[in-house]
């Protein structure tokens, strides 16, 4: 269960004479388990740093987040990174696998960092899901853009978070492999009964979710 | 400057303005090798300029010299040479290093006492004849100044103006110079201002300085100048021809080059260790400028996709080098003299190894060495930036545009070949002979043994990484994943590791080794447990036949060896070597002996030091013949001996053969047992009571010990310092890289702070991977510095020295050492990683910020 409580986020002015920006403003949101939804907005509407208080990587101005009950605000830097090494997943718009680990690497991960044992067939098992069950051994350079956001989606699955948070997940992809890597997200996250927050520019992608939110210049989150 | 390039110029030169820091290192670490460079070539330059001054004021207008050995030899080839068609002017010199008694001589040294003919020197060394206003007073300084009531006087003595300044004396003032165990007193007559500001020396008449230094009969020098249109060169034959044996003939260049020589093998290999701390700063450059390129992988690419050509690339990465060189040269120059001129001031011009004593040299511009260092300190920068600049060039623009994959860099200069050939180079290499006496092909060795570890390293890392278990923490295991996946990029700063490690530890095993045979040799060559003496070699102080019965006489001596030195010309192209007459027992105990044979019955069995071995080829049973007293003898081989004390080689003769030969019975150094019971002190006063107090020195073996392994110390102080500059340089290497790798990394850091990795735990797998690579360049570093040693002991040391050591591994020290270098490299490892996580961890994830 995922909580945004009255979440507001002020930037500091950038010059003396300028008053702080009220980036956003008053966020409830309430997702459960199995929810699916994508957060839509202009550049530099916040949509990124909404994502970043959600995760803990940035520190709400006013309000709070909830995941499973806890309130992020209330944990130190290090209990957050704990809460979201294993509570949550991440897909990137550049996938950001390692490249010099494999594939299998990549996607154990977030499982050696959780101690969750056994390793190895979680992850062929993750791996089979995303149809990369042969490429196990391979070195991230070997793969297509396609391939690695699959990589990407596997890692950010393998150890069953309860958060999945994928920012432009298919923004550099073209558009036949942008679809086939949303509607593996969707079914991944689904199958997982994780809730998915998808922030994107692109209608198509949006599409994929259950409910569109758009983060509108106001810094409100209202639906699309 | 066309457009076209005043953009390139920014793309590529602007970096290192709007990012001083990022080639700040690099710049320093040039700054500093150049310096170093600088000072050693002008501190030479400067010490010979000076002796070369020096020898030219005595020799003055003369067109040959005569020489001989210290001892001198027989004045009648005077008036000999003086009959001579091609001859005419001789001027008869008798040069002495006369040690100064009472207040003058309490800061030690000795005075360059020259007996001249003044009549004779007057036409050929007119520097040495004092000015009209202090002699006669009557017209310009020929010989007629020469007739001046006191440079005749047999009480004498005209000082140069730095003798003067350094004993603390002037006109008028008495100063007492040691004549055997005895003194001779003389008057200041004036000074000698035509005498350069560096020379130490003294003029008297050379009768007085034969009579007062009892050297009645004997002249150590002969100067010559030639008729108008006679042939030096057949002048210089035929006179050689008919000079008897140990007295050679020689150009006061040929006499500057000689004297030159003295002191080169040291210069040279003073030079070398300046060198390393360039070689350091290459490998520094090498590092940063491998990173920067890694981190500049897409703007470069770019600009290759915009239409740069391959060799455009290289050519502007190589004038970043270039510039880098520049500026560190640009420091490292004026530094450089400021510490040349503060070594001049503090340590003298032969930096502490006492080759130019009486020579105090004014700091002098060296216009070929600073050029040459500013054009090495301009040629290492462009060297490290050579490799990364050829990598920057073959890296495919498409890939390198897609981010991530930075891993790939230098990974094709993994291959093995280049490396094993250059080691294989320096294997064949390093047995071959010296070229003009200097181990040309044991410095290239080196250099191809430190290129070839390098090369190799890769394929180290990638075979010692792979054998690593990965451990179950996650960020140990990351740690070695990374090194394991991107072994190459490891290397980058394993190289100035072990480049540094290299040579620091190969300098601390050779010196180690050197120290340790010395302790050993010392303790060997001084067996007796007092030792007395009136003068070192060719000094004026002496014992005679009644102070060595003296000698004998002193109550609780159990065993007395009475040592004389003296000094032999073999070769004019080389200098003196020296010859010590000593009680030479059957067994030849008495010295460190390497090698020996029997003496055929009726033959005189010497015994030579290895650098006779060396410079004069003799071997073990050979039959040579020595020039002893203006006739030669023949002598046998029979041992080969360790001696550090002389370079330019030594030969043991035994004290009863010497005297039967020459008939000298006068000793310098004596060595004393003391009877069962008896006390030291009371012996050394006993002996003091016999002889006078201020002209002998007496000390134990362990006081001997303590100030030779001092000066040793002193000696190789310098490379103390070096070695530091060296590690310096090498941690610096680390963590400029580290530094740059973290910064091309921080996306990779920021992924894993939002998969969960925390900040401590990323540090901590920096510092897992700064340490492995640490180790990594340890471990190679001393393995090729053990090598390295091994070239420097018994190749560089002893074409150079003419010394062999044995091999010392300080075990503990080394071990001490590389665990410094792994913790250092370790600190700098999590310092790059705390500079690279304060940049936003989620900022360096986002792509559309």
């Amino acid at each position: 269960m995922l909580r945004l409580v009255d979440l507001s986020k002020t930037l500091p002015a950038l010059q003396p004479d300028l008053p702080p920006r009220e980036l956003l403003r008053g966020i409830d949101l309430d997702l459960a388990a199995g929810d699916y939804v994508a957060i839509m907005g202009e550049s530099g509407c916040g949509k990124s740093t909404l994502l970043n208080l959600i995760a803990g990587l940035d520190r709400p101005s006013g309000g709070h987040v909830e995941l499973d009950g806890r309130n992020l605000s209330a944990l130190d830097d290090n209990g957050v990174t704990r809460l979201r090494a294993a509570r949550m997943g991440f897909v990137f718009q550049a996938f950001h696998v390692l490249p010099h680990l494999t594939v299998a690497q990549n996607v154990a991960l977030p499982l050696a960092l959780n101690r969750i044992e056994p390793i190895e067939p979680r992850v062929h098992e993750m791996l089979a899901a995303v149809d990369l069950a042969a490429r196990a051994g391979s070195r991230p350079r070997e793969l297509s853009g396609g391939e690695l956001q699959r990589v990407a989606i596997a890692r950010a699955l393998v150890h069953r978070p309860a958060l999945v948070l994928a920012d432009e997940p298919t923004g550099n992809l073209d558009p036949e492999t942008a679809e086939r890597i949303l509607a593996l997200l969707r079914e991944s996250v689904v199958a997982h009964q994780a809730i998915g927050i998808l922030v994107t520019h692109s209608h198509a992608a949006a599409a994929s979710a259950d409910r569109v939110l758009r983060l509108g210049r106001d810094g409100r989150l209202e639906p699309a | 400057m066309s457009g076209m390039r005043a953009v390139l110029a920014h793309a590529f030169l602007g970096h290192l303005v709007q990012q001083p820091g990022r080639a700040l290192m690099s710049v320093l670490a040039l700054a500093l090798g150049v310096a170093l460079g600088v000072a050693v070539s002008v501190v030479n330059r400067s010490a010979l300029d000076e002796f070369g001054r020096g020898l030219r004021t005595v020799s003055g207008q003369a067109d040959i010299e005569v020489r001989g050995a210290r001892g001198g030899f027989d004045e009648s080839l005077y008036p000999q040479l003086a009959q001579r068609p091609e001859v005419e002017t001789v001027s008869p010199l008798l040069e002495i290093d006369a040690k100064p008694l009472g207040a003058a001589g309490e800061g030690g040294g000795a005075l360059k006492l020259i007996g001249l003919d003044v009549f004779r020197a007057a036409s050929l060394s007119v520097a040495l004849i004092p000015p009209p206003a202090q002699g006669t007073g009557r017209g310009e300084r020929t010989a007629e100044s020469a007739r001046a009531p006191g440079l005749l006087d047999e009480d004498t003595l005209y000082l140069s103006p730095a003798a003067a300044q350094r004993f603390g004396l002037a006109s008028g003032d008495a100063i007492a110079l040691q004549s055997g165990v005895g003194s001779a007193r003389f008057r200041i007559g004036g000074l000698l201002p035509a005498v350069g500001a560096g020379q130490m020396l003294a003029v008297t008449d050379i009768a007085t300085a034969q009579w007062r230094f009892e050297r009645l009969g004997v002249l150590t020098r002969i100067d010559l100048r030639l008729r108008e249109g006679v042939d030096a060169a057949s002048a210089l034959r035929a006179i050689g021809a008919d000079l008897p044996p140990g007295v050679f003939v020689a150009t006061p260049a040929q006499a500057e080059s000689q004297a030159a020589r003295l002191s080169r093998a040291y210069r040279v290999n003073l030079t070398m260790l300046a060198l390393i701390a360039l070689v350091t700063g290459a490998f520094l450059v090498f590092s940063a400028q491998a990173v920067n390129v890694v981190r500049r992988r897409a703007e470069l690419a770019f600009l290759r996709a915009a239409g740069i050509t391959r060799g455009a690339l290289v050519r502007w990465l190589l004038l970043e080098g270039a510039l880098i060189g520049a500026l560190g040269s640009l420091i490292g120059v004026p530094v450089g003299y400021a510490l040349a001129a503060l070594a001049l001031r503090l340590i003298g011009g032969d930096l502490g190894a006492g080759y130019f004593q009486g020579a105090a040299p004014a700091l002098a511009f060296d216009p070929w060495g600073t050029t040459g260092f500013v054009a090495l300190g301009i040629a290492a920068a462009m060297a490290g930036s050579a490799a990364p600049a050829i990598e920057a060039a073959r890296s495919d623009p498409a890939l390198a545009l897609k981010s991530g994959d930075a891993a790939d860099s230098f990974a094709r200069f993994g291959p093995v070949a280049p490396g094993l050939l250059c080691l294989s180079a320096a294997l064949a290499i390093v047995w071959l002979p010296p070229i003009g006496g200097l181990p040309v092909f044991g410095y290239a060795a080196i250099a191809l043994l430190l290129i070839g570890s390098v090369l190799i390293l890769p394929r180290l890392a990638r075979l010692l990484f792979a054998r690593l278990p990965t451990p179950r923490a996650p960020w140990l295991a990351l740690a070695v994943l990374q090194l394991r996946g991107a072994p190459h990029l490891a290397t980058l700063g394993a190289a100035g590791v072990l480049a540094a490690v290299a040579l620091a530890g190969a300098m601390a095993i050779m010196v180690g080794s050197f120290r340790q045979s010395v302790d050993v040799w010392l303790s060997q060559v001084l067996p007796a447990d007092l030792y007395l003496r009136a003068s070192r070699a060719g000094e004026s102080g002496h014992f005679d036949t009644a102070e060595q019965v003296a000698i004998q006489s002193t109550p609780g001596l159990a065993r007395i060896d009475f040592l004389r030195h003296q000094s032999l010309l073999l070769d004019p192209a080389l200098p003196q070597v020296a010859l010590i007459a000593r009680p030479l027992t059957a067994d030849r105990a008495a010295l460190p002996l390497l090698a020996s044979v029997t003496v055929p019955a009726g033959s005189i069995g010497v015994l030579a030091s290895e650098a006779m071995q060396d410079l004069y080829g003799w071997q073990l049973g050979q039959r040579v013949r020595l020039p002893l007293a203006g006739r030669e003898i023949e002598v046998v081989v029979a041992g080969i001996w360790r001696d550090y004390a002389r370079q330019h080689g030594a030969v043991a003769i035994d004290l009863a053969t010497y005297r039967t030969q020459t008939g000298d019975m006068r000793v310098n150094d004596v060595g004393l047992w003391l009877a069962p019971g008896a006390d030291t002190a009371q012996v050394a006063r006993a002996l003091r009571a016999r002889l006078p107090a201020d002209s002998i020195e007496l000390a134990e073996p362990g006081e001997i010990r303590k100030i030779s392994l001092g000066i040793f110390d002193r000696t190789f102080a310098v490379t103390y310092a070096l070695e530091a500059v060296a590690v310096a340089i090498g941690i610096a290497g680390v963590a400029a890289s580290f530094a740059a790798l973290a910064a091309a990394r921080r996306r990779e850091f920021g992924v894993l702070r939002h998969i969960g990795l925390t900040r401590g735990e990323i540090a901590r797998m920096l510092g897992a991977e700064g340490a492995l690579v640490a180790v990594l360049g340890v471990l190679t570093g001393l393995a090729t510095g053990t090598a390295i040693s091994l070239i420097l002991i018994h190749v560089v040391n002893r074409q150079s020295f003419h010394w062999s050591m044995e091999l010392v591994l300080p075990w503990g020290t080394l071990a001490l050492f590389g665990s410094a270098i792994t913790l250092l490299a370790t600190a700098a490892a999590v310092l790059s990683a705390r500079a690279a996580m304060q940049v936003d961890a989620v900022r360096a994830v986002r792509e559309d910020w």
